[in-house]
């Protein structure tokens, strides 16, 4: 039985490697479905592209810097506790030369009254550095995240505004990384790049550890460098201040960030000149879940956001007038396709094999897939250890974790099928624990 | 219009009043005070409630004390000490003196025996220069400053001033605020003065040297103020872009170009980036530009085009120093850079000399130009030194030059002609200096061989 099983394997690798002409259905089955899985690899080989141009471009020497604009630095708050104060004092203690207002925003100041005591207690200390501020906004009545945002926006005096989450900390270059961009009139918004900060905490902590490193460190230096970020994360995101305050700021609703990201690129089909970049050195250290059971309730809810957004939002704005070609194409494919179509693919794919092919061959398959993924999932770190990271030693450990990640992307592939779903039918975004369910009835998607 | 009045009242002062000082002390401090009575009073204090009483008393001073004064006549007070032929004197207020408009015509607040000691300091310190009561204006603010050691020319802002920053100080010992402001600068140029911790910065008129400019957004495109910020909408539906007003139908908003129904922000419509509009040209735009008018002449310009001049408190430099130690203070600044250049005594002296009756008359010309611009600004005045240096470098080792009090530039040179041609050509019509020439073959000198005759001869030439 074992050895059958082997030998089915065996046959299906050899087959999927040979590359003969599919003769039987079995054989056709077998060698359409890697493909789906490996549909990724166009996309791979666009930010392979886009690292390659970033490394090279990087070896020129800096630039000296002639501006630093004032930031006013949004941070949400809600439950994260003495947390906060690692947030507030990694903003206060910024190796920064211009004004910083750092503005922490305690949504339902109520229920949380421990954040808003930590948050107090930072006041004096912080305001007697040169040259940084620290405000205090409590809203007693819990709005969500959105309106904390808002509410920071209405009061922000800087230049740039950075959109910040209460349990995130920052590495002390950070400001200065990030508004060197906005040197260029041209940038509007910039994503900064998140790390795990619990990261040693737990398995699931370490593999989403890398994750970050490949999906944002990685892949997003890649997007950039053609102008095509799929979107600013909320617990990091930069913004030129005059900029959002035309666009009305944020909008209610849940995964605000993919939707100001959306909305930047809005503008894009008819200011094609307008940016958004990406920094991969402002680094910021956010906490990741630690139990299995929280990450995956954690993405039900971020792949429950896209198709919210994508198919329920936003699916009559993604036309290339409106974003422009190259990211109408990006969205398209990306974010509609790959994000929201994809997921049921694969499913629906696995479960056809399972039903018309022996284990063996379903095992030869899988293992066919593993080995080109993991190859490329090799390259692709070794690519982002020698031309981006800044902390190249210390990444360079997760190397022996590599193996597992092609399963842990096709376990959240499947999840993400299965949230999907349940957005589809049940809009679950209306129980988001990003607002208040009285907001969220609001919202008119 | 306080220091008009003040001005207009106090500046005559009559020097000669009364021969009687000669008898007192000279080392006393005059105490001016209008609280009388109260206190202990020393027999050798000498106080006064005003002015005319110290007049009339004829004593010689040496300093003055100035307490318990309400902040009117202290102000007075201090116009009258600096504009009579005690202007050099120390002057202290008391320490708890008001701070007033022009406190910064004394020189500090200070007890009594502080003041004494140093208004013998500032007297010490006089001793061999020359007579206080025949200095122009230039040498009193140098000798002024020279007496003290490290003093300056503080600048007080004054709205009603042309040029925003005055010199109470250097006005008060004897000059309108517009010839204040042209020696001062001019005095800096020649590096006896330089400036000190810089205070502020003004933007001046590049016509009228004015620093009233106002700053007023206009449209980039037609330049009329006619422009206002209408927030306009952008369409998704079919592109369309106008005023948020045309987009209003029953408190709706509705595309006029496509009737579609615009409900949410962000995913029907967005505000588009050109947020501005102009009435008159009905350019839209994103940013507008800015303009400035002179409050004063009117003139219109950008704002990188003004003249940007540094306010800061001006001091004596080692240079000034020297020069008012050996006696010097006329020479030019950039004219002394060349080895031909010699003072203007020198000058005369040589000229003389090549036109003694005795001698042949020298195969030599005389030759006087005058560079004049039309703004006696930084940039004029940067003009005119690059002028003089020019000039300077057509100049062979044996050649004489010299700059007389008008600025004009004399040289004694081989071939007059030449050198006139030779700078003419530096200044074709229409350049922004303006140049004035005359010259003088010392052959053709004839009968009147004094020095001061031929050059006042070249002078009318010039004219």
């Amino acid at each position: 039985m074992l050895v059958d099983t082997f030998n089915q394997a065996v046959h299906a690798f050899e087959v999927l490697s040979a590359g003969s002409n599919a003769r039987t259905f079995s054989e056709l089955v077998l060698k359409f479905f890697p493909f789906v899985l490996l549909l990724e690899l166009p996309l791979y080989l666009l930010v392979v592209a886009g690292i390659t141009r970033y490394g090279l471009r990087r070896i020129r020497s800096d630039k000296q810097r002639e501006r630093y604009p004032s930031v006013s630095c949004l941070i949400t708050c809600y439950s994260e506790g003495d947390d906060v104060r690692k947030t507030i004092e990694s903003l206060a203690h910024q190796m920064y030369r211009g004004p910083i207002e750092i503005i922490a925003l305690i949504d339902g100041a109520i229920q949380n009254k421990n954040t808003y005591v930590a948050a107090i207690s930072a006041l004096a200390e912080v305001n007697a550095l040169p040259n940084r501020r620290l405000i205090v906004l409590p809203k007693w009545q819990r709005g969500g995240r959105v309106s904390s945002l808002n509410a920071g926006l209405s009061i922000a005096t800087g230049e740039v505004v950075m959109a910040l989450d209460g349990d995130t900390s920052f590495d002390n270059d950070m400001v200065a990384q990030a508004t060197r961009h906005f040197d260029d009139p041209n940038v509007v918004a910039l994503a900064g790049c998140l790390r795990v900060r619990n990261a040693a905490d737990s398995l699931v902590a370490r593999l989403q550890a890398l994750e970050y490193m490949l999906s944002i460190g990685a892949g997003k230096t890649g997007l950039s460098e053609f102008n095509i970020i799929n979107n600013i994360s909320g617990a990091f995101g930069v913004f030129r201040t005059s900029f959002i305050r035309n666009m009305g700021g944020w909008d209610a609703g849940t995964a605000e960030d993919l939707d100001i990201t959306m909305r930047i690129k809005q503008y894009f089909g008819a200011n094609p000149n307008l940016r958004i970049a990406f920094e991969p050195h402002a680094v910021g250290h956010t906490d990741a879940p630690t139990s299995w059971r929280v990450f995956f309730k954690q993405r039900l809810r971020w792949d429950g956001d896209l198709y919210y957004l994508f198919v329920r939002k936003y699916l009559h704005n993604i036309r290339p007038g409106l974003l422009g070609w190259r990211n109408f194409l990006f969205t398209l494919i990306n974010g509609f396709f790959m994000q929201v179509i994809m997921p049921f693919f694969i499913v629906f794919y696995t479960g056809l094999m399972l039903w018309y092919l022996p284990v063996g061959s379903v095992l030869g398959v899988l293992a066919f897939v593993y080995l080109i993924y993991l190859v490329s999932v090799i390259v692709f770190f070794l690519l982002y250890v020698v031309a981006i990271s800044e902390r190249p030693r210390q990444d360079m450990a997760y190397f022996f974790f590599l193996p597992l990640m092609p399963i842990f992307a096709f376990a959240t592939r499947v999840n993400s099928a299965l949230s999907l779903l349940q957005e589809a039918v049940l809009k679950s975004h209306l129980d988001s624990s990003m607002a208040p369910w009285w907001v969220l009835k609001k919202t008119k998607f | 219009m306080t220091r008009c009045v003040l001005a207009r009242t106090f500046a005559p002062v009559n020097l000669m009043t009364t021969n009687i000082y000669a008898k007192l002390p000279v080392n006393s401090l005059v105490t001016f005070t209008q609280r009388l009575g109260g206190g202990r009073s020393d027999p050798n204090e000498l106080k006064f409630t005003s002015w005319d009483e110290f007049l009339a008393s004829g004593i010689r001073a040496s300093g003055f004390l100035i307490e318990d004064c309400s902040p009117e006549t202290q102000d007075a007070l201090l116009w009258q000490i600096r504009q009579s032929r005690w202007w050099e004197c120390w002057v202290a207020l008391g320490v708890n003196a008001p701070e007033t408009p022009y406190d910064s015509l004394a020189d500090g607040r200070q007890t009594r025996e502080k003041a004494a000691q140093s208004a013998a300091q500032v007297q010490a310190a006089r001793a061999g220069l020359p007579n206080a009561a025949h200095l122009d204006f230039e040498e009193r603010l140098l000798q002024f400053l020279f007496v003290r050691d490290g003093a300056s020319l503080q600048p007080v802002c004054d709205r009603h001033s042309h040029y925003l920053y005055r010199y109470p100080l250097a006005e008060a010992l004897g000059a309108d605020e517009e010839r204040v402001t042209r020696v001062l600068m001019d005095l800096q140029r020649r590096r006896f003065l330089e400036p000190g911790l810089l205070i502020d910065r003004v933007r001046h008129c590049r016509k009228c040297s004015s620093a009233h400019p106002h700053y007023h957004d206009v449209c980039p495109h037609c330049r009329s103020v006619q422009i206002e910020k209408s927030a306009a909408l952008h369409c998704f539906t079919c592109g369309h872009v106008a005023p948020q007003a045309d987009y209003v139908q029953d408190s709706k908003l509705i595309c006029p170009q496509c009737n579609a129904h615009l409900r949410h922000i962000g995913v029907d419509y967005d505000r588009p980036l050109t947020q501005y509009a102009c009435a008159d040209c009905h350019h839209v735009f994103i940013e507008a530009a800015v303009q400035v008018r002179c409050l004063d002449c009117g003139d219109l310009a950008d704002p990188e085009a003004l003249d940007v001049r540094g306010v800061a408190p001006l001091r004596l430099t080692a240079r000034g120093r020297a020069a008012m130690r050996e006696g010097s203070s006329v020479e030019h600044g950039v004219a002394s850079e060349f080895s031909q250049h010699v003072p203007q005594t020198a000058f005369s002296q040589a000229l003389g000399w090549t036109l003694r009756p005795a001698n042949k008359l020298p195969d030599a010309s005389l030759v006087a130009m005058e560079l004049t611009v039309p703004q006696q600004d930084a940039r004029g005045l940067a003009m005119l030194d690059e002028g003089v240096r020019r000039m300077h470098e057509l100049l062979v080792d044996s050649d004489l030059s010299t700059v007389d009090a008008d600025e004009r530039i004399w040289f004694l040179v081989n071939d007059g002609a030449s050198l006139v041609e030779r700078v003419r050509s530096m200044y074709p019509a229409g350049s922004d200096a303006q140049l004035r020439t005359a010259y003088m073959d010392l052959r053709n000198v004839g009968e009147a061989r004094d020095p001061r005759q031929v050059m006042s001869r070249l002078k009318t030439e010039l004219l």
